[in-house]
């Protein structure tokens, strides 16, 4: 009696097992065939992070939705710091034939592992390495967004002071510092500047106690690079109400405290995928560091959605004036605090410009 | 030998009854518990570059579940191992980069440094306990974050390389040699901690049951006034097995840091195996040979879950949700022994119903 229900039990499992089984192996056996396969390993933060690993995921997406059936998919999301050598090796025994790795923190990995799968093609985003002849590296110019971001800051402060809160004193950070203090810099030369470190990512805590000191410092205005300290910031400027704001930074932050946080210096990793596989799925691969910025939109001011209608159509003119001299390398923004010592900032007035295409007009006609 | 089986029965069955429910919850998000199974077998076990990877993965487990389960012999519950991996691994890289000397000496040397830094946070809630009384448990737990942030700090500060990526690498001479040659395994990264792993398993083994301070140290923790009766210090043995312990998980850090990630990287969070080492040697059933083979098995399913990410599209977490069902069917036995009885009195009253 028990035995014979033991084994109908067994047998049931057996079978709930196997129909399930049959279901899922259909996908994977197209997977197999001869498509080109994209493999994506991401960062401890994972999916959901509401950062680069969802950004670089609705990259792959993007692409998955644009190239359908002539490329498959593999995913891997990292636990630890240790998984990031197995997981790029076991996608890359799978026969993936590119396969990126989310962070800079993969770059050891990365460099052990690419060597192994010479035909295998390899992405790091952040991370730079330069030469090895089957990765590419795909860096952003956040120096540039930061400026931008900065140039609102300049022109909108009523106090004259603004503040700058980063994470660590990492080149990465120094990157936005320098950006931000130029973008400043040319909007009001007298403006003020307090910089601050967190020396942390994750601790919004220490992120909103920094910026309350920097608001009852002056400050009216304070742009993050803090990651999750961010948050803290944006919080702060909530707190403080009407006439204080806070900048994001990454994604579009706009929305964790509506017309508290004048703008955003999004970093697009989602377009670096992208335009990454397309160019692949097109042959044309090119490893090496490739530079995302303004121009090709790898990173960009977000459109403001809560603010726009508090910020002067003069100062929204001039944005985007810069937008364009930077994109068209007319300036170029200081990536290190010793090159922002060199960085004259070009002044670009609306009537200079204006008298400058009515003259260009009047030379062609 | 019926104790023995008794013994291995409990942890044995607790497993199978993790994976049964863990069989249940794949089924309702849609997916195929047995590929997904498959592919966790073939993941961990299912070829020799696998196995080499499990076996990597089982490496810190072994060390930490040892501190846990040495620490436990004399009644103290070391929550600390997340510090001390931190600081043993710490204490080793700065040997790694700025001693030089030949490999034969050189790297025994990280060795011991990694662990006396693991052993360093270790004494610290041992001296506490043993001098004052302190819990050894508030202890362990606030150190972690102290050595955290302490770790934190000089990886980011003093012993930044200029990558920015975190420390440097260590020197070639301190790097823990592969065992298995890269021809034989492509791309293997199997180092000679495993060895030196099953090495200490065998001496905590021995120490604890062959060795008068070993016994002296489980009989504190077995009744600590009969132990004082019997001339035994209790405050002696409890500073010793803390120390003992922060050393283990402080190895744990040096074999992680110096061969998996060969540096420390700069964005530190607490790497996890401090707390893995408490479920490994609650498995293991506080016993070196059980730690091990514990540690196999959750190596095997980091490993396998790589797999079964892949091939069966189940999101590695469901790893984590295993470990935590073998770690609850584990340490709550009643709840096993109570299907046990269900069965067994089913069976009898079944007997009774047809004698």
């Amino acid at each position: 009696m028990k035995k014979s229900l033991l084994i109908s039990l067994l047998l049931f499992s057996l079978l709930i097992s196997f129909s399930g089984c049959g279901r899922h192996s259909a996908p994977s056996s197209t997977a197999t065939s001869k498509v080109p396969v994209i493999g994506m390993v991401l960062d401890k933060g994972g999916l959901g992070d509401e950062s680069f690993n969802d950004s670089a995921y609705r990259g792959l997406k993007k692409a998955e939705k644009k190239f359908g059936n002539k490329m498959g998919v593999k995913l891997l999301e990292s636990h630890s710091s240790a998984d990031y050598y197995p997981n790029l090796q076991a996608l890359a025994q799978s026969g993936c034939s590119i396969i990126f790795a989310v962070g800079y923190l993969m770059t050891d990995a990365v460099k052990q592992v690419a060597p192994q799968f010479p035909n295998t093609k390899f992405a790091i985003i952040d991370g730079v390495i330069p030469n090895l002849p089957n990765v590419a590296s795909l860096t952003f110019k956040e120096q540039e967004s930061s400026f931008l971001a900065g140039f609102l800051a300049g022109s909108m402060t009523r106090t004259k002071t603004v503040g700058f809160i980063g994470g660590e004193k990492s080149w990465l950070i120094k990157k936005f510092e320098a950006g931000y203090k130029a973008g400043v810099e040319t909007a009001n030369p007298k403006v003020r500047i307090l910089v601050g470190f967190t020396g942390s990512f994750s601790n919004p805590s220490i992120g909103e106690e920094m910026a309350l000191a920097q608001f009852s410092e002056g400050a009216d205005i304070i742009y993050h690079a803090a990651g999750a300290c961010g948050i803290g910031v944006i919080a702060a400027a909530k707190k403080k109400g009407k006439g204080y704001f806070a900048i994001g930074v990454d994604e579009d932050q706009d929305g964790l405290a509506p017309g508290r946080v004048l703008t955003s210096a999004e970093k697009h990793v989602n377009v670096a995928v992208y335009d990454t596989i397309q160019s692949f799925m097109k042959g044309k691969f090119t490893p090496g560091i490739h530079k995302y910025g303004l121009k090709n939109g790898g990173v960009g001011l977000s459109p403001m959605e809560y603010t726009k209608k508090d910020i002067p159509p003069k100062v929204l003119k001039l944005l985007a004036v810069y937008t364009k001299a930077i994109s068209a390398g007319k300036i170029v923004v200081p990536e290190t605090l010793s090159e922002l010592k060199k960085f004259h900032p070009e002044r670009l007035s609306l009537e200079k410009l204006t008298k400058e295409k009515s003259n260009s007009k009047k030379a062609k006609s | 030998m019926k104790k023995i089986a008794k013994e291995i029965l409990l942890p044995i069955s607790s497993i199978f009854l993790a994976f049964l429910v863990g069989a249940v919850i794949i089924k309702v998000s849609g997916r195929s518990p047995f590929l997904a199974y498959q592919s966790l077998l073939m993941g961990g076990f299912g070829s020799l570059g696998n196995l080499a990877q499990t076996c990597l993965f089982s490496i810190p487990l072994i060390f930490t579940g040892l501190s846990v389960a040495l620490a436990y012999k004399c009644g103290l519950f070391n929550i600390g191992g997340e510090g001390q991996f931190l600081l043993g691994g710490l204490f080793a890289m700065a040997a790694a980069i700025y001693i030089h000397a030949p490999f034969i000496i050189h790297f025994p040397l990280c060795l011991l440094c990694g662990f006396a830094g693991g052993a360093v946070a270790g004494a610290i809630p041992g001296w506490l306990k043993a001098r004052y009384g302190i819990h050894e448990v508030i202890n362990t737990i606030m150190l972690n974050w102290i050595c955290l942030n302490f770790v934190t700090y000089i990886v980011n500060g003093p012993m930044r390389s200029h990558s920015g990526l975190g420390t440097p690498e260590p020197l070639k001479t301190a790097v823990p040699p592969l065992i298995i040659p890269d021809s034989l395994i492509p791309g293997n990264q199997l180092n000679i901690g495993f060895i030196i792993a099953i090495i200490f398993v065998l001496l905590v083994g021995f120490y604890l049951s062959r060795t008068v301070q070993g016994y002296e140290l489980k009989a504190v923790g077995l009744n600590p006034m009969a132990a004082e009766y019997g001339g035994i210090s209790i405050s002696k043995n409890i500073f010793l097995a803390l120390c003992l312990a922060g050393g283990l998980s402080g190895l744990g850090g040096t074999f992680y840091y110096l061969g998996d990630l060969g540096r420390i990287p700069s964005t530190l969070s607490f790497p996890g195996y401090g707390f893995e080492g408490i479920a490994v040697a609650l498995v293991g059933k506080l016993d070196p040979l059980g730690v091990f083979l514990a540690s196999l098995l959750f190596g095997a399913l980091e490993s396998g879950g790589i797999f079964m990410q892949l091939n069966a599209n189940v999101p590695k977490d469901l790893v984590t949700i295993i470990q935590g069902l073998v770690i609850i069917f584990v340490i709550a036995p009643g709840l096993v022994q109570s299907v046990f009885n269900w069965y067994r009195g089913k069976k009898e009253r079944e007997g009774f119903e047809y004698s």
